[in-house]
């Protein structure tokens, strides 16, 4: 199979595929991909890109660009690639109150998984989670390296409505609440930042193909994060 | 410079420009108006700025009072516009209006979208480049929603002089049935031989279930080789997935960036708009086009809407057109000195 595959996502938008698996390696040729395209290659007539897990969505401006053209630079992207510095991930730290009236379902997570609370907590808090993309809504990170140590299924009856900030676990994911939203993943806490502000001019915090990690904060601490 | 007030806000009405755009990446749909090409020829009419923010509504247009002078025009879909109950207006003309002026926008009777634009284009905060609404992110146009009415709207100054109306026989054409032309993938090796040809060869309806996201159409089973489900990757305008449930979803401006159903096609660019005018019960089919072929359609399309956008954006020098109420009957006029 080739390591590279381009196919149509109509006449204005093509995938670039990498291998059919989620894995940080193969994430991190959609970033270094992404890279050229969005920062390096100075191509005129591309007009968006979004990664995700092992492909790149391009949009172009079809009355600039043929499909074969465009396709041509891509499957070469590698020969592109070799003289370009892709710089490292950053990683992005999240402050979390974990449980309580924040977090309603840590009983629950650590009672599955025959753990205590604290448990629960350091074990979260202590991977480092690479952001392969973000869909869904705006600012939603999908992470990727929970350990399995806390993995617990969803809830049977979704919320109708969870606060944005919150942090959750659905299955083997984590993830963060952008906006608030219904939805069913086990609440474990909730952070006081915005991963979402339109207000500002870098409206989103999570970036793909960066990491993110969490650390525990007071109550005293969730409050002053919020006078700020 | 408040202009209008909202009375009645219609089934579903919300501030619109050309979208959103270079966000997808983190999360967020483009949004903007879903017929694209009524929406800009409304703005060229009144010499607004191309992308000037205008209201979309659904169905039916809104009841409004107007609270300064000014210059509207309606586009889209096939309705009638009533100033004060009596004088009667098309759609793709300049209206002329007064304070204390009653308007009407009726039911649409051909397409299922239309345009309110007013001279200046409506004064809402410039959100990430845009005005447009995204009501899924509560974002952009009035405060994030949709009107409900009661709303007062403010337009920009402008002192551009106007276009002029399009005249019937150039209004595009929203009938149904809608045959639409799409290039196949990016995931059309997940649906088997016979599951291809039912989507390109049988008709299918477009549900109740259709919105700004997305429209959920009913028909003949389309049928997946195996699984259903793809590694989540980026979802193009116009996409055209199928869930376990085999029943095709065409992505819109409001979409999803992202998503874990395989995608069988991909509308075509150019018939974006006309998709932005299907309604419930519409019946809708697909055809299979090359990249070539829809690059060929993209010229021709490119070249009818650069035709429409010159011909409204005229100002004809010594010529001028005005409606006329004659016993209750409305004319168009064009007055020309010819000595």
């Amino acid at each position: 199979m080739p390591e590279i595959n381009v196919v149509p996502a109509g006449d204005q938008a093509l995938a670039l595929e990498f291998e059919n698996r989620i894995d940080p390696e193969i994430n991190s040729k959609v970033r270094a991909a992404d890279y050229y395209l969005t920062r390096e290659s100075k191509l005129e007539g591309l007009l968006e890109t979004v990664p995700t897990y092992r492909s790149l969505l391009v949009y172009y401006d079809p009355d600039v660009w043929n499909y074969v053209d465009l396709k041509e630079i891509l499957l070469n992207i590698g020969e592109h690639l070799k003289d370009v510095a892709i710089p490292n991930p950053e990683t992005l730290e999240i402050p979390v109150l974990y449980g309580g009236e924040y977090g309603p379902d840590i009983d629950y997570v650590a009672e599955h998984n025959n753990l205590t609370i604290e448990a629960v907590i350091e074990i979260h808090h202590s991977s480092t989670y690479l952001i392969y993309m973000l869909g869904f809504v705006p600012g939603f990170p999908y992470l990727g390296g929970m350990s399995s140590k806390i993995a617990t299924p969803r809830l049977e009856n979704p919320r109708t409505q969870i606060p944005a900030g919150s942090v959750g676990i659905a299955g083997s994911q984590t993830g963060i609440y952008p906006l608030e939203s219904p939805g069913g993943w086990r609440l474990i806490g909730r952070t006081p930042l915005k991963l979402f502000d339109p207000s500002k001019e870098d409206p989103f915090l999570p970036k793909p193909g960066h990491y993110l990690k969490f650390y525990p904060i007071s109550e005293h601490e969730f409050e002053s994060y919020l006078q700020v | 410079m408040q202009v209008i007030k909202v009375i009645e806000s219609g089934p579903f009405t919300t501030v619109q420009d050309g979208g959103r755009y270079g966000y997808q990446r983190y999360g967020m749909a483009p949004a903007g108006a879903m017929d694209e090409v009524s929406y800009l020829l409304g703005n060229l009419i009144l010499g607004n700025e191309p992308n000037a923010a205008s209201l979309e509504f659904t169905l039916k247009g809104p009841r409004l009072e107007i609270l300064h002078d000014t210059t509207l025009a309606v586009t889209g879909g096939r309705c009638v516009v009533t100033v004060n109950g009596h004088r009667k207006y098309f759609i793709f003309e300049p209206i002329e209006v007064k304070s204390g002026d009653q308007i009407d926008i009726e039911w649409i009777t051909e397409g299922v979208r239309g345009y309110l634009a007013v001279k200046g284009g409506f004064d809402v905060p410039l959100i990430m480049q845009s005005r447009s609404t995204y009501l899924r992110g509560k974002i952009g146009g009035f405060e994030g929603r949709r009107l409900k009415g009661e709303e007062v709207l403010s337009a920009l100054q402008s002192n551009n002089s106007l276009g002029r109306a399009l005249t019937e026989e150039r209004w595009p054409s929203y009938l149904p049935p809608f045959e639409i032309d799409v290039i196949m993938g990016p995931q059309a090796d997940f649906f088997t031989e016979e599951g291809v040809n039912t989507f390109l060869n049988e008709t299918f309806q477009i549900s109740e279930s259709a919105d700004r996201m997305g429209y959920r159409l009913t028909g003949p089973e389309v049928v997946h080789v195996d699984k259903a489900d793809i590694i989540s990757d980026g979802i193009p305008l116009g996409a055209i997935q199928v869930p376990g449930h085999k029943q095709p979803i065409i992505m819109m401006k409001d979409r999803q960036t992202t998503g874990g159903y395989p995608k069988i096609a991909t509308a075509a660019s150019y018939e974006i708009y006309r998709l932005g005018q299907a309604k419930p019960g519409d019946q809708l089919s697909f055809r299979s086009v090359s990249l070539d072929q829809a690059k060929e359609k993209k010229n021709h399309y490119n070249k009818w809407f650069q035709g429409l956008t010159e011909y409204v954006s005229q100002r004809d020098q010594g010529e001028k057109h005005f409606r006329l109420f004659v016993d209750d009957k409305s004319y168009y006029v064009s007055i020309k000195e010819i000595d």
